[in-house]
């Protein structure tokens, strides 16, 4: 019951997150938009009355009811037929329908997967996104409570000093820099690895179809992977690690792994039965806290790496200017990123018979 | 006030036994240094026409490697030299008027330099107040020629007929006027800066078909059979400077010729009156300064210099407003307890599961923020993460028996908050300060090396967006993707290890 009651609570303020979300968004694209429109409206309204008058010269008064018709017309058609921030409201309503719906229209410009549906685009980008950054994060998780785990059993040994300065340093490296030192080491001057990750696709279009293509697709995959991921992981295990450590140096001082110890217990099983075990509701927020310092960093890498995924189509957007496309993505993303944190408090909960609200 | 100096000197001592605090402190003495020297050291007018006015950067050369490269690897380079007013004076020299028995008058500019790398610099360049004036009217230029360290002269213009014949006819017949090779006024220049380029010279058609392939088939003519006109054309420059001018002109290989070159220029014209006045001369070598420069010139010392101010400004008064938000909204909910502090508390744990990058990256697409106001949007995003640890330590504050006794004196909230509950979170802010100003300058820096930073300043994201757009990695110029990252980094870790010592040390019981 309690149980129930916790993941109620969290799937509440989870939704509580999202309408925010979802109103700020569509309110400053609002805005924008409005203030776009009405600059336009400004530029273009008068071209159109002088060819009116010159079309009415001979008949001023029917030019002045042709004139509040055309400029009604406009209006209408922008969606400006209120003052201004009745304007900013219908275009929120406007837009807070479209996202709802995911339906987000079109773009000119081009972006991945050759169509140019906001909506497609983004639903690859996204998947994507999943597997690089998803992969990255169980591969640093492994290491980083492995390596954590050893620093908290010999604190202050050279290993526990040498990794946790590391994790001082890689807290204030940009992950996206580093991703150009990989670039530089590993592609340009190496040569070992692709420098534009997006041209896995036209990889894998010569590929023939069938089951074939499965079996050698994913090659490809690890071969244009490989450097993101290895970056995401190298910037971030060193951070976990130290995490690791200190959360599980906290449990190792508790009695009852003394008791343990005490019964005669082999130090594997008190570590990993024991103390992993207790250890690991916090371990868990951990991994929310960190997926959102990650996630930013990691998208702008992917736009280093041309990783077909979300930060390649902020990369895009952010040069054409494409402010459909950012809003949708910032949207999509948003929802991505609030979703993974619910279900990692479903995890948590699971873990910890503690959780209690409140 | 003697408690508090007391108080002081007994954290100093307690710091002193941290050494990575030590480095922090050692490392944010350097910064402040750095930030507060740009103006005695730098070159402000480098930064000024940094990111509006490329033409500022048109004597540096372009995408080269720092100098001190060549001291590790045993390559050497060629020293750029770029030289102004007073500083000419050592590279260039004027001589003239010098009477001829042939009844002109010549001047003649001298300028020096040395070639010590393995390619040949980008080019040389002077720049000259000139004022002429010539009876029966007629500047003539007698010859340019490059004098090279093997002892051969390069002429680039030398009095010959068409076809190579060398003859001695009179000098107003043979020689160019000012007017053909620098396209000035034959007669008269009432006075002007007048730029002379190697390049430019040896890329200028006219010149190049009128008097270099005169002079160099004259010399070179059968080994220069069955090489293409274009293929010469386009090789002059390369020839000045090879230890094999004819391989050179041919396209094939060559080794550049070190040593001590000087370019000649000799003005001749009867009755001339000439005023040379040398302003400034350029060799763009290999390589330039401390960093090297980037594709546009610009060098890179001075770019990464001025960052620093706004690196810290940004971390510290980032960082600073955020802690000191988080605080009192921690501080006012975890006190005020309640509905109050209910409210308070979704509202922080909403903005709290936000994504900040992607919003932060829409907002500063959209509305194209300065940087105050980027500062502003970075700490909207961030103080929760504070106001949650100072919530729970003003929750367990508020029941200490000394601020039960001020509520039962009549102590306002306001006046409890403020004199009773902020000075026992206070260790813990300055901790928070130190730790959050590395994902301040972090922040800043995506913002700008996505192209979305404040347009009119010169910042280390910038820097990199414009390695970023102009495929820096990929075509190894780490000169100019290193540094500004390391400087980031040295900022963040400047703060961390402070932070971090600051925490061993403060760490209140009451921190969870």
């Amino acid at each position: 019951m309690a149980t129930a009651r916790a993941i109620l609570t969290r799937v509440v303020n989870s939704l509580i997150t999202l309408v925010v979300a979802l109103l700020f968004i569509s309110a400053i694209f609002a805005v924008f938009k409005v203030t776009e429109l009405e600059g336009r409206l400004a530029e273009e309204l008068p071209l159109m009355l002088q060819q009116l008058e010159q079309q009415y010269r001979h008949n001023p008064e029917l030019f002045e009811e042709k004139a509040k018709q055309l400029e009604q017309d406009l209006r209408e058609k922008y969606g400006l037929t209120g003052s201004y921030w009745e304007n900013v409201v219908n275009w929120t309503v406007r837009l807070l329908i479209s996202n709802l719906t995911f339906n987000f229209g079109t773009t000119q410009y081009s972006y991945i997967g050759g169509t140019n549906d906001v909506g497609e685009i983004l639903i690859i980008a996204l998947k994507n996104t999943a597997i690089l950054f998803v992969t990255a994060t169980i591969i640093t998780s492994i290491i980083g409570i492995i390596l954590g785990l050893q620093m908290a059993r010999r604190p202050g040994s050279p290993l526990d000093r040498g990794i946790s300065i590391l994790g001082m340093i890689s807290w204030s490296l940009p992950t996206w820099w580093v991703a150009i030192i990989m670039l530089l080491v590993f592609s340009f001057y190496l040569g070992i690895f692709p420098t534009q990750m997006k041209d896995v696709y036209s990889e894998l279009a010569r590929l023939p179809g069938g089951l074939e293509y499965y079996i050698l697709s994913i090659p490809i995959w690890l071969r244009y992977m490989a450097l993101p991921v290895i970056t995401l992981v190298l910037v971030s295990f060193g951070g976990w690690a130290y995490i690791v450590r200190n959360i599980v140096l906290g449990v190792l001082q508790e009695d009852f792994v003394m008791a343990a110890r005490a019964r005669g217990l082999p130090e594997r099983r008190v570590i990993y039965g024991h103390v992993l075990r207790t250890s690991s509701p916090p371990i868990v927020t951990y991994i929310a806290l960190s997926l959102v310092g990650a996630f930013g960093g990691a998208i702008i890498t992917e736009a280093v790496f041309g990783w077909p995924g979300m930060g390649l189509v902020y990369w895009v957007a952010i040069q054409n200017q494409d402010a459909t496309v950012l809003v949708a993505s910032t949207w999509v993303l948003t929802v991505a990123f609030i979703l993974t944190i619910l279900i990692l408090d479903f995890i948590y909960a699971l873990l910890d018979p503690r959780v209690r609200v409140g | 006030m003697s408690v508090t100096l007391k108080s002081i000197v007994d954290f100093w001592r307690e710091y002193r036994r941290y050494p990575i605090g030590l480095v922090g402190l050692g490392l944010l003495l350097l910064l402040i240094i750095a930030a507060l020297t740009f103006p005695i050291f730098g070159d402000y007018q480098v930064v000024k026409n940094w990111l509006t006015n490329q033409e500022y950067f048109q004597d540096y050369p372009r995408a080269v490697p720092p100098c001190w490269v060549g001291l590790l690897t045993g390559q050497s380079q060629t020293q750029t030299i770029i030289a102004k007013d007073a500083e000419v004076a050592s590279f260039v020299a004027v001589e003239g008027p010098v009477q001829g028995e042939d009844g002109y008058v010549r001047y003649r500019i001298t300028a020096t330099f040395t070639v010590t790398g393995a390619t040949e610099p980008s080019d040389v360049a002077l720049e000259a107040y000139m004022s002429y004036q010539a009876d029966p009217p007629g500047v003539l230029i007698e010859e340019i020629k490059v004098v090279r360290p093997d002892g051969k002269e390069f002429y680039l213009v030398k009095p010959v007929l068409p076809g190579g014949l060398n003859v001695n006819l009179p000098l107003e017949t043979v020689a160019p006027t000012i007017g053909t090779v620098f396209g000035y006024p034959n007669t008269k220049l009432p006075g002007a800066d007048v730029p002379f380029s190697l390049v430019g010279l040896a890329q200028n058609p006219v010149v190049i078909t009128r008097f270099i392939l005169p002079t160099l088939t004259q010399e070179y003519g059968a080994e220069l059979a069955g090489a293409s006109l274009s293929q010469l054309l386009t090789n002059v420059y390369r020839a000045i400077f090879s230890d094999d001018i004819a391989a050179a002109l041919k396209g094939e290989d060559y080794n550049v010729l070190q040593g001590d070159y000087q370019v000649i220029i000799t003005f001749a014209g009867k009755n001339l009156d000439m005023e040379i006045e040398p302003k400034k001369f350029v060799v763009k070598g290999s390589c330039y300064g401390l960093l090297g420069t980037d594709d546009k010139g610009r060098p890179l010392d001075q770019g990464i210099y001025y960052g620093v101010r706004w690196a810290l400004i940004i971390g510290l008064l980032t960082s600073v407003i955020t802690v000191v938000v988080g605080t009192l909204y921690g501080i006012a909910a975890g006190y005020i307890g309640g509905i109050v502090d209910e409210v308070l508390l979704r509202f922080a744990q909403v903005v709290y599961s936000l994504p900040v990058l992607p919003l932060l990256i829409l907002l500063a697409a959209l509305f194209k923020p300065n940087i105050w106001m980027i500062i502003i949007l970075i700490v909207a995003f961030s103080w929760p993460g504070i106001s949650f640890v100072t919530r729970s330590m003003a929750l367990q504050i508020k029941s200490e028996p000394y601020v039960e006794a001020a509520i039962a004196a009549g102590a306002g909230t306001l006046r409890i908050l403020i004199l009773y509950i902020l000075p026992q979170v206070l260790p813990y802010m300055f901790a928070s300060m130190a730790l959050s100003v590395p994902g301040a300058v972090i922040a800043e820096a995506s913002l700008s090396f996505l192209g979305l930073g404040d347009p009119d300043l010169v910042t280390w994201g910038k820097i990199l967006y414009d390695a970023q757009d102009a495929g820096a990695a990929l075509n190894g110029y780490w000169w100019w993707v290193i540094p500004p990252g390391l400087a980031i980094a040295l900022v963040g870790m400047t703060f961390v290890f402070i932070g971090n010592a600051l925490d061993t040390i403060l760490n209140p019981k009451l921190k969870r």
